[in-house]
C-alpha cells in the first residue's frame, strides 16, 4: 500500500515536472503550494530568520523550475529533491555569512503573524532555537532532517550527501550538543517543573 | 553507534519550537518572479569568498625543506659530474694510496735496548742512575765548547784574564740556555781546571787570586787578606792559603783534622777560611771537614 503511494506519488511527481519543463506556471504553483511549508520550514530551522528564509525557500523553488529540463524520472521525488537544495543553499549562506563577517548578526524583529502574542509559550522554544543555532551548521541540519523532518537516516545522510555511518556519528555528536545545551539553559527544569 | 534518544521533556522542548507557516502570498512571489524571468541567480552575484588560506603542515614544510635540499644537492652533483663547474678538483684520496701500495715484509723488529749496566761498585745506587750520565753529557758539552774555544787562534791572542773572562761568559751563556746545569757547569770546570797543563794552571792560579784579591779590597778586606797571612795553624789543618792548591791542602789538613780536636783559635780562623775562601777551596774544606767527621764516627762506632 506504501509502495504504492510512492509510486503515486513519483509518477505524480515526475508529471508534474514534466509539466513544469514544459514551462507550464500552474504546475509550477501546484509544486510550490504542495512543498513551500516543508521548505520555508526548513530553511527557517536552519537560518533562523525569516527574510533569509524566504529568500532561500524561493530559490530552491526557482531550481526546480530552471532544472526541471534535467529531471530524472523514477527518483525519489520531489520533496526529498526540494529538501536536499534547500539545505545545500542555508549551508552555503551559513558559511558565506561566517566568512563575510565575524559579527553577530542583528537581531531583526520576528515578523511572523502574532509574534507578541506567542512570546511567552515560545520562550522554551527560543531558548531551544538558541541552541539550535549554536551547533555547527552540517549537525544542525542533521538534527533538523532527522528530527523535525522525521527524515530517516539514510534519507538525511543522502541529503547531506554523507556515508551512513558518518551521518550516525554526526547525529549522536549533535544530540549530545544539543541536549547539553538545552539542560544549561534550564529549559529542561522548568519543563519538568512545569509537567 | 546508538543514538542517544531524546527524553520526553527533551521532545517536548525541542517540539516547542515551533515554525511559523510560510508567509502570506509566499507562491505568489515565487511566480511573479519567474514571470519576470527571474532566474534565481543571487547567490552567483554575491560577494566572491575570500581565497581560503590553509597554513601549511610541520610535517608537509619539512618534506618539501628536505626534498629541496635533497634535489639542489642532486641537480650540483650532476652538474659538477658533467664538467659544468669546470675541471675537477685534485683531492688525493686513501685509496689512491692503496692502489699504489705494495705488499712486503714487514720489518724485523728491533732488539730492545738494554739498559747500561752502571758501576756496580755503588753504594747509593739511586744517585748513579741517569742523572750521572746527564751529569758526563753536560759537562762534556762544556768541557767540548771550552775545547773549541781554546783551538780558537783569536781566543788564543787574548790574555788570561781575558780568557778566564770569555770562557766564564760563555759556560754562563750554555747554563742560561738550559745546555747544562749550575753544577754540571761547575763539574766540567773543575775538572778542565785539574787536567790542565802546569801553564795554564799557574796563569789560572793567578788570574783567580788577583780576582780574590779585588774582591777582598771591595769588601774593605785588607785586614782580612793580613789575617790570612798570619793564620799559621791553619796552613798545618786546613787547605793551603793560595787557593792555587786546593788538592795539596787537602790532603795537608786531612790527617791533622783526623789526629785530633781543633783549638778555638784554629776553628774561628777555619771559619774566617770558609768565608773568604774561593768555591773551590771552600770545597775542599769541606770534603776535609766530612772526611774527619766520619772518621771520628766511624772510631766511635768501633
Amino acid at each position: 500500500m506504501m509502495q504504492q503511494a510512492i509510486k503515486v506519488t513519483q509518477e505524480n511527481d515526475d508529471e508534474l515536472v514534466a509539466r513544469i519543463a514544459a514551462r507550464d506556471h500552474n504546475a509550477m504553483r501546484l509544486a510550490s503550494d504542495r512543498h513551500a511549508n516543508m521548505v520555508w520550514r526548513v530553511a527557517y530551522r536552519m537560518l533562523g530568520d525569516a527574510s533569509e528564509a524566504e529568500d532561500v525557500a524561493q530559490e530552491s523553488l526557482l531550481k526546480l523550475w530552471n532544472h526541471a529540463d534535467r529531471w530524472n524520472a523514477g527518483g525519489p521525488g520531489i520533496a526529498p529533491w526540494l529538501k536536499k537544495v534547500t539545505v545545500n543553499q542555508c549551508l552555503d549562506r551559513l558559511r558565506r555569512k561566517r566568512f563575510a563577517s565575524d559579527e553577530e548578526v542583528p537581531e531583526r524583529a520576528d515578523e511572523t503573524p502574532l509574534a507578541d502574542l506567542q512570546m511567552e509559550a515560545v520562550e522554551t522554544g527560543q531558548a531551544v532555537k538558541d541552541c539550535i543555532e549554536t551547533l555547527p551548521d552540517r549537525q544542525r541540519a542533521a538534527v533538523i532532517l532527522t528530527y523535525y523532518e522525521e527524515q530517516p537516516n539514510h534519507g538525511a545522510a543522502e541529503t547531506l550527501d554523507m556515508q551512513l555511518k558518518a551521518f550516525e556519528s554526526l547525529l549522536f555528536r549533535a544530540r549530545s550538543s544539543l541536549k547539553g545545551c538545552v539542560e544549561r539553559k534550564g529549559v529542561l527544569e522548568q519543563g519538568r517543573a512545569r509537567l | 553507534m546508538t543514538e542517544p534518544d531524546f527524553s520526553p521533556e527533551m521532545k517536548k522542548a525541542l517540539d516547542s519550537y515551533a515554525v511559523p507557516p510560510a508567509p502570506a502570498g509566499f507562491s505568489d512571489r515565487l511566480m511573479a518572479r519567474i514571470a519576470a524571468g527571474d532566474t534565481g541567480q543571487t547567490v552567483a552575484t554575491m560577494a566572491e569568498l575570500p581565497t581560503r588560506r590553509r597554513t601549511i603542515s610541520p610535517w608537509r614544510r619539512t618534506s618539501r625543506i628536505v626534498g629541496s635540499v635533497a634535489l639542489f644537492s642532486l641537480a650540483t652533483a650532476t652538474a659538477a659530474a658533467a664538467g659544468v663547474f669546470g675541471n675537477p678538483v685534485y683531492l688525493p684520496v686513501i685509496s689512491e694510496a692503496l692502489v699504489k701500495a705494495d705488499i712486503v715484509d714487514a720489518p724485523a723488529p728491533k732488539a730492545p735496548i738494554k739498559p747500561a749496566i752502571i758501576a756496580q761498585k755503588t753504594i747509593e745506587p739511586e744517585t748513579v742512575v741517569t742523572p750521572a750520565v746527564e751529569t758526563s753529557q753536560g759537562s762534556a758539552a762544556v768541557v767540548a765548547r771550552l775545547t773549541e774555544m781554546r783551538d780558537d787562534p783569536r781566543y788564543a791572542g787574548l790574555t788570561p784574564k781575558q780568557k778566564l773572562v770569555v770562557a766564564g761568559r760563555e759556560v754562563r751563556q750554555l747554563v742560561r740556555t738550559g745546555e747544562v746545569s749550575r753544577q754540571e757547569a761547575r763539574t766540567a770546570v773543575r775538572d778542565l781546571a785539574r787536567n790542565a797543563d802546569p801553564a795554564t794552571k799557574a796563569a789560572v792560579r793567578k788570574a783567580v787570586a788577583e780576582r780574590r784579591g779585588q774582591r777582598l779590597e771591595r769588601r774593605g778586606g785588607i785586614a782580612t787578606a793580613s789575617n790570612l797571612e798570619t793564620a799559621e795553624p791553619l796552613s798545618v789543618t786546613t787547605p793551603s792559603a793560595t787557593p792555587e792548591e786546593p788538592a795539596v791542602a787537602q790532603t795537608e789538613a786531612a790527617p791533622a783534622l783526623a789526629s785530633g780536636k781543633l783549638t778555638e783559635e784554629q776553628a774561628e780562623a777555619l771559619r774566617e777560611r770558609l768565608r773568604t775562601a774561593s768555591p773551590e777551596q771552600r770545597a775542599a774544606l769541606r770534603n776535609t771537614l766530612r772526611e774527619r767527621r766520619q772518621l771520628r764516627q766511624q772510631r766511635r762506632a768501633q
